[in-house]
């Protein structure tokens, strides 16, 4: 096994030379095996997208009310924040393919920053519903009509599973912070950070979908 | 062994994406006021807005635009599998408490 | 031949280790992962039918014998749930997957061998999280492996465990897939394009690309059962307006394309054994691979066969039916591809053709009698009744585990470097054989006459066919365990063997069994088919180009 990074060269018949593909240094494969890895969130949130259809269908009156009492301001603000971040995010690698090693890592700590305020407005969120007694299996939700049962339970667990992506994008922004200050990650080789910068961008593709779906059709 | 991209993704057309982005969201948060209609059109409005986003978003800022073919064919071919998902449920979901729906 | 081989030396992480225990459970080498799995798998393969002969021994009579009605629900959701995600689902796939897939397209490991290693310790988690819920409260679950809600939500068995052991089985399962379509894309040889790579890569490719695309499904509707237990959000509970249906489609989303994941793999094994032991090219490379593909896009169109007494609309019962009927076809091609192969061909009668043959048989029964159930009218009939059952396990292990058999017979050579007594393994061939007719043959007239499944106790007029088949069953266990001891046996004893035992054509064989930790000394440049043949022999040896490099 070749653990110096000269590639294996073969040839074919008339002579021409083919470099073998060596999968410790593959940048188009590193990318292609995180793109399969992004398919699976996307059939993932796909699915719950999936019930939410089926339930918006069967129960539309239902839904738009509920949705109707959700802080729109809020959420509004969340989008924006969101977007924001994906821009600090994108510019990240842009500054380090261009040697801008400090700029990155200022960027990469906005976005963290940003993210932090999404959850913290979520949590805000989730309290003023809390506070209005209702929570999964509340006796206030119970006393509900089935339709706002199914939205308020669809609303924390897409809004949960979307938090749990934010945090680990958080924790995985650290890790590419610490191999940056370790040189792992470099204008050379940047495919880690790559990587996170999509995973981001599927976390914020999510969010485009579940604030109109879950804010504005009870607007209309 | 580097990789060679030429038309890659440039700061500008970054930014100009992002401006883009956000007066799609603007125009996210602004619609019901502006345009009164059914449900069905609200959703519909929505999720195009949506869509135009996800294609904006997976083009420029997730680099798509820029990778080989491969790559849009397999994001092409995930898109095209939940679509059915979505398609063949939406069978039952609206035939489901029909008793004689196919066999009249 | 003195070259030492992967037994000897390996790659490992967490740097190097001196206890020889820690450079398998740590060794990111493809083969030895692959032999990882195979041990968990069949130790798990083994209890699995211990509790399927438990089962039989209490059905021997009518009334309660050895277990009690409701120990009897957890051992077939124990058995169901071992088998389905502990031994079919990983499967061929990571054994044979795992060792072959770089052999096969010249390639020295995988695209991601950390994330190897990593697959087979989610693997063992999940395992064991799996025994542990056997033993804690109130139990292993007793909803049948597929933990339909309302009773899955309402059941006091241990469901959370179980199906948090699923979820995790369902992480390595996913993360096994993405590793090897991009192995597949990326470390193919150089001139092997796609239409020259074997076909049992093909059948990966299609495996790989369910893998990630249906298994988070199935991992997202068990989350929501244990939020649905945990928290009570209501999505599969009618009292709130949750659909039980919705559940069914969710879970059969994925469940339906997993039995495409189990089945497009052994596929892809009966197209290695079949060209190589009828010496000959294979007939109609390009539709076999193609339908490969075919099954693998088609196979998500119909999960709702699942559900065609669930209550679901009339519409979707006519297309899922259609589409199901459609599915068919590419299986079909497949098989008169091989048996065109086999016509006029110089057969070789050795044990992996041996049991080609017979798959070919068992699954041609799975198959057809899975057509009679697709049929409308006849399926309310049959549904949930032991012709269901008799179906499945045609299908699954005549089908799928048979040829499991088959790819163990054809490739432990260049496993372990050695050959298996070839008649007792004929032996123990026909054991399997047989005692499973008698096994699961009877299965379908009960069902048809209308033994349910998954029942405890029946009717005095089903007796019959329970004994029969329970006696099938004790021979096909026995004949399996037989077979188990042939292939350990060799280990010690087996006699030595060359790099080609078979005379094949395909990579894996141009080279040291057991081979080197890095496959390849020098990549071959491939610019030839995959099953060339000259009158009989293969059409080149590159033993020497791929040793020396000349």
């Amino acid at each position: 096994m070749d653990h110096n990074n000269t590639p294996e060269i073969i040839y074919d018949k008339n002579g021409k030379a083919y470099e073998v593909v060596d999968f410790n240094n593959d940048y188009t494969g590193d990318k292609l095996g995180f793109w399969f890895f992004l398919f699976t969130e996307l059939m993932l949130f796909g699915a719950m997208f999936l019930v939410f259809a089926f339930y918006f269908y069967r129960f539309s009156a239902d839904f738009v009310e509920a949705s109707s009492t959700l802080n729109i301001l809020l959420g509004g603000i969340n989008t924006f924040v969101l977007l924001i971040s994906t821009y600090f995010m994108g510019m990240s690698l842009l500054d380090l393919k261009n040697k801008k090693i400090s700029q990155a890592k200022l960027k990469i700590y906005i976005t963290i920053g940003l993210s932090i305020i999404f959850l913290v407005i979520k949590y805000f969120e989730w309290m003023i519903e809390i506070n209005h007694g209702i929570y999964p299996d509340s006796s206030v939700l119970n006393a509900k009509e089935h339709g706002q049962i199914l939205f308020f339970g669809l609303y924390f667990t897409m809004t949960g599973l979307h938090g749990v992506h934010i945090i680990v994008g958080i924790a995985l922004m650290l890790w590419v912070i610490y191999l940056i200050n370790k040189k792992t990650i470099n204008n050379k080789k940047y495919v880690v950070l790559e990587n996170v910068a999509l995973y981001w961008d599927l976390v914020h593709l999510v969010w485009v979908f579940l604030f109109p779906l879950f804010y504005i059709i009870g607007r209309g | 062994m580097t990789h060679d991209q030429n038309n890659t993704l440039t700061k500008s057309m970054f930014i100009k994406m992002f401006i883009l982005l956000t007066f799609l969201t603007i125009l996210t948060l602004l619609q019901p006021y502006i345009i009164s209609t059914t449900l069905a059109g609200v959703v519909g409005i929505q999720m195009f807005i949506s869509i135009l986003k996800t294609f904006i978003i997976g083009a420029y800022f997730m680099h798509l635009k820029y990778e080989v073919a491969l790559f849009k064919y397999i994001v092409t071919t995930a898109l095209i599998t939940l679509a059915i998902f979505f398609i063949i449920t939406a069978f039952d979901a609206i035939y489901r408490n029909q008793t004689y729906d196919f066999f009249y | 031949m003195n070259n030492k081989s992967f037994y000897d030396e390996t790659h490992t992480v967490f740097g190097h280790h001196e206890n020889k225990l820690f450079q398998w459970i740590f060794s990111i080498d493809h083969k030895r992962i692959a032999i990882l799995y195979m041990i968990v798998m069949f130790a798990f393969f083994v209890v699995a039918l211990l509790v399927a002969l438990t089962m039989r021994i209490e059905l021997f009579y009518t009334g309660e014998q050895i277990i009690d009605p409701d120990t009897y629900n957890q051992a077939f959701t124990l058995h169901g749930v071992i088998m389905v995600f502990l031994f079919i689902i990983p499967g061929i796939p990571a054994v044979f997957g795992n060792f072959l897939l770089p052999l096969l397209i010249g390639a020295k490991d995988v695209s991601f061998p950390r994330l190897n290693l990593f697959s087979w310790w989610l693997f063992l988690f999940g395992a064991l999280l799996a025994i542990i819920s056997l033993f804690v409260g109130e139990g292993f679950a007793d909803t049948g492996w597929t933990f339909y809600a309302p009773y899955s939500v309402n059941t006091n068995t241990n469901v959370i465990l179980a199906l948090s052991a699923a979820y995790i089985l369902g992480m390595a399962s996913i993360l096994t897939g993405i590793n090897f379509v991009t192995t597949i894309h990326r470390l193919r040889a150089p001139g092997m394009g796609f239409f020259k790579m074997p076909l049992f890569v093909w059948g990966l490719y299609s495996t790989a690309w369910i893998q990630v695309l249906a298994t988070p499904v199935i991992g997202i509707t068990l989350i929501l059962v244990i939020l649905e237990k945990t928290l009570g959000i209501g999505i599969f509970d009618p009292a709130k307006g949750g659909d039980p249906i919705l559940y069914e489609h969710l879970f059969w989303i994925y469940s339906h394309p997993a039995v495409y994941l189990m089945i497009l793999p052994a596929f892809g094994v009966v197209s290695e054994i079949v060209p190589t032991f009828c010496r000959r090219t294979i007939f109609g490379y390009r539709s076999i691979a193609i339908s490969s593909a075919m099954i693998s896009i088609v196979g998500y169109l119909v999960w709702g066969h699942h559900l065609f007494s669930s209550g679901m609309s009339e519409w979707a019962k006519v297309v899922f039916s259609f589409l199901t009927f459609f599915v068919a076809i590419p299986t079909g091609i497949k098989f008169f591809d091989w048996i065109a192969t086999m016509y006029k061909g110089s057969i070789v009668m050795k044990t992996p053709m041996l049991w080609v043959v017979g798959t070919i048989v068992t699954f041609a029964i799975g198959g057809l009698t899975g057509i009679v159930l697709a049929t409308l009218g006849i399926t309310t009939h049959l549904h949930d009744t032991y012709y269901v059952v008799a179906h499945f396990h045609y299908a699954m292990f005549g089908g799928v585990v048979f040829m499991l058999f088959a790819a163990m017979h054809y490739w432990y050579p260049k496993f372990i470097g050695k050959m298996y007594d070839e008649t007792q393994a004929k032996v123990a061939f026909w054991l399997i054989f047989i005692g499973f007719n008698i096994l699961w043959m009877p299965m379908f007239i009960a069902g048809a006459l209308g033994m349910p499944r998954r029942y405890f106790d029946y009717l005095p007029q089903f007796e019959i066919y329970h004994q029969i088949a329970s006696i099938g069953g004790f021979i096909t266990v026995g004949g399996v365990f037989y077979m188990l001891y042939v292939l350990i046996k060799a280990v010690k004893n087996g006699t030595k063997c060359g790099p080609n035992p078979w005379n094949a054509t395909t990579l894996e064989w141009q080279i040291d069994s057991p081979p080197l930790l890095e496959n390849f000394k020098h990549t071959p440049y491939v610019d030839f088919e995959p099953y060339d043949y000259k009158n009989g022999v293969p059409a080149r040896n590159l033993y020497e180009k791929i040793d020396k490099g000349v």
